[in-house]
């Protein structure tokens, strides 16, 4: 087995440097808006730093920050009492930063429901096949199928050119 | 939707380089919140440790309960010489002949003043004492009147009609309490009920079989 690549602490900003785009563009997608999706991405990193994680490999860091970040985003999205405050000292920050209009078809992918998202995501941007998607996911491959295939007749409605 | 097209929508979600250093100032501070400190840790050994404990003296409490406890003899406390003895065979030096009723349990024997013999037992979950002696022998009445003394004798009545064979009922308070007094071929008898839980019927119909049991030998 190789060295784990991350060495807990002194690595830790080589780590968030190297992940933090991937990491919140995620959380974007789920949280779809800017706040929720900082905090994300802030708690999936925080469970790096306060757990005591070795990743292999760089597929391995960025396949298990993938994963845990979808989760944490539906986790909290399904919480009754979902924290929709940010602090007053950062909203002044926030505020003088451009706002994102998501293109066309990162609109309609991110109006997909979760299970559906998951796949989509996983197999186009992350390049993965059925069979890593079902055990990233912790699914049957045949699950993972179906909802590809819905989530294909979904984006074929919306979009029109579903391949 | 093609995955080039998906990848490049993907990436135009813009992070810049204020949300990079926020989130990672973010990360830091809530990091420092969720180490865990020494009480902390002291509170998370807590809670794994007081269930495990509460567990362990609940076995031992239900260990304890499943153990037979040896009850104490009715001799025990006896304020004059006693000793404890194997079997009945010891009360031969007595001249008196005494033993546990049949199907009884939890035996014991025992000699009270080298002159009274005693046993008791365990019948239908009733702890009895049955002591023996000899009528020409001139037991210390004092010890064992002690120890078969249940209260203040209320009423003493004849059993079966015959000056042999009496049944005493005694009062302590609100307990109510009943001795067998007999005696059959020179030697006298005194049954009681060690735990006190014996009825008038119960008492007499054992002390009736008993003394038939004597007139049978």
């Amino acid at each position: 087995m190789s060295e784990p690549l991350l060495r807990p602490r002194e690595d830790f900003e080589a780590f968030y440097n190297r992940n933090y785009r991937l990491v919140y563009r995620v959380c974007f997608m789920y949280m779809k808006n800017r706040y929720d999706a900082e905090d994300c991405t802030e708690d999936t990193f925080v469970k790096v730093f306060t757990g005591d994680f070795s990743f292999q490999n760089e597929d391995h860091e960025k396949a298990w920050l993938t994963v845990t970040s979808m989760n944490l985003c539906k986790d909290r999205l399904k919480s009754f009492w979902r924290k929709k405050a940010t602090p007053l000292d950062n909203l002044e920050e926030l505020a003088g930063e451009d706002a994102l209009e998501p293109d066309e078809t990162l609109q309609v992918v991110m109006q997909l429901p979760a299970k559906y998202k998951d796949v989509i995501y996983l197999y186009y941007y992350m390049g993965y096949k059925t069979e890593q998607i079902a055990t990233l996911l912790h699914k049957p491959p045949s699950t993972v199928r179906n909802h590809m295939m819905e989530a294909r007749r979904l984006l074929k409605e919306k979009l029109g050119d579903a391949q | 939707m093609k995955k080039e097209e998906f990848r490049q929508a993907v990436d135009s979600i813009p992070v810049g380089e204020e949300a990079r250093l926020r989130m990672y100032r973010r990360i830091e501070e809530k990091a420092a919140g969720r180490r865990p400190s020494a009480f902390g840790q002291f509170l998370r050994v807590l809670r794994v440790a007081l269930p495990a404990a509460a567990c362990f003296c609940l076995l031992l409490f239900g260990l304890f309960r499943l153990l037979p406890v040896e009850e104490s003899p009715s001799w025990e406390g006896y304020t004059g010489v006693y000793s404890e003895v194997e079997d009945a065979a010891a009360f031969a030096g007595l001249s008196v002949s005494l033993d546990a009723p049949e199907g009884a349990q939890d035996v014991r024997y025992a000699i009270l003043d080298e002159q009274v013999a005693c046993v008791d037992f365990r019948l239908d979950g009733i702890r009895y004492t049955l002591h023996a002696w000899a009528e020409n022998s001139t037991p210390s009445s004092a010890g064992v009147c002690l120890l078969t003394k249940q209260g203040s004798v209320v009423q003493d009545r004849t059993l079966d009609g015959t000056e042999d064979a009496h049944l005493i009922t005694e009062q302590e308070g609100e307990q109510t309490c009943y001795k067998a007094m007999y005696q059959e071929k020179g030697v006298a008898y005194c049954l009681l009920s060690a735990d006190k839980h014996a009825n008038e019927e119960t008492l007499s119909s054992l002390a009736r079989r008993l003394i038939r049991a004597l007139k049978q030998s």
